[in-house]
């Protein structure tokens, strides 16, 4: 067990590293507009009329800006805080905020996500555990996909996100079309230190923990096939009513 | 760089081409009291659509845009003869691209 929160604790700073590297770069773009607009202010303070109408406009799309970024590191920030995590969320807020953090690495990125399922169907489903333990498990899944769509040059990469209850347990089904994963290592792919990246990309850990964090945390499973696509995992959590 | 300029632009028309809707907006307001007329495009498409209307004397162009890149648009109208004066921007720098931007006689960076 030590081993393992080890493990998940080496691949949360793995992940860290790239979302500062993420940030940064989302940033750029807004803290660039904003230089424009601090120009912009100082050419209306130059001038003889005063616009009010234009000085109103131009306050409000600094806030929308500056309201942008404080989003970006919000969700950073509550994804990395376990403490800050209760002990019970509703699943939407869980695929809304993986799903935001996904947004900010695909900026620039052709890869689509599509929501297949009923938004107020998934605000109704209540999960025992950690937000931001399952957020990893779920982005972990995002990241490798993403990986291997850039890998393969796959041609309009889409990533497929549905989700339905059965019984006592809500299926999540987040489905690639990046051409599926060989038969011969398809039952490998979730074991400790298996990687079919090079070194310096992946420690092969990504799924194991994902596995684990899925079963340990949450009593759930997951499992992995082809279908005409690419891979679908499929994840199975027992919920509770809202 | 407001207020520093050493030409004159008074008669020109700029084309500006960038996706990000608020850094499109406020680069056309800076200019706008620096030339004649400020033309502004969201992708290459418009932009192609606005250079081949409008006369235009200069290019200010963003690299990443959501159809092509800044790149394969100065590539376009350059087959096409012209020689207007493009200025390449973009937040991420990279040397690669300024290499072969400038292969395609671009102006500034």
């Amino acid at each position: 067990m030590n081993q393992q929160k080890l493990l998940i604790r080496q691949q949360k700073l793995a992940t860290m590293g790239d979302m500062i590297s993420t940030i940064a770069h989302q940033w750029r773009q807004p803290l660039n507009t904003m230089h424009l607009i601090g120009q912009r202010l100082q050419i209306l303070a130059n001038k003889e009329d005063i616009k009010k109408d234009e000085i109103s406009e131009t306050s409000n799309d600094i806030l929308s800006l500056t309201e942008y970024m404080k989003k970006r590191v919000e969700n950073f920030r509550s994804y990395l805080k376990p403490s800050s995590s209760k002990d019970k969320f509703v699943i939407q807020d869980c695929i809304g905020v993986t799903s935001d953090i996904m947004e900010t690495f695909l900026k620039d990125n052709p890869i689509r996500i599509k929501y297949d399922y009923d938004v107020d169907l998934a605000k109704k489903l209540v999960i025992n555990g950690k937000m931001n333990e399952l957020s990893e498990a779920i982005l972990n899944i995002l990241i490798n996909a993403k990986d291997v769509f850039q890998e393969r040059l796959i041609q309009n990469p889409l990533l497929v996100i549905e989700l339905e209850t059965k019984r006592n347990i809500i299926i999540i089904t987040i489905k690639d079309n990046a051409g599926g994963i060989k038969d011969e290592i398809i039952d490998l792919i979730f074991n400790p230190f298996f990687t079919t990246k090079s070194d310096k990309q992946g420690t092969g850990i990504g799924l194991y923990i994902v596995k684990s964090i899925i079963q340990d945390r949450f009593g759930g499973n997951i499992v992995v096939y082809n279908d005409s696509a690419g891979a679908c995992f499929e994840i199975t959590l027992p919920y509770l009513d809202y | 760089m407001i207020g520093n300029f050493k030409y004159n632009f008074d008669k020109s028309t700029i084309l500006l081409i960038d996706d990000e809707e608020l850094t499109l907006k406020y680069l056309a307001r800076n200019l706008e009291d620096y030339f004649s007329c400020v033309i502004t495009a969201k992708d290459s498409k418009e932009a192609l659509t606005k250079f081949e209307t409008y006369k235009i004397d200069i290019i200010l162009t963003d690299f990443f845009m959501p159809d092509k890149t800044g790149l394969d648009f100065v590539k376009q109208i350059r087959k096409s003869g012209y020689e207007t004066p493009v200025i390449y921007m973009s937040s991420y720098p990279d040397t690669n691209i300024l290499l072969e931007m400038i292969k395609q006689q671009v102006s500034g960076f």
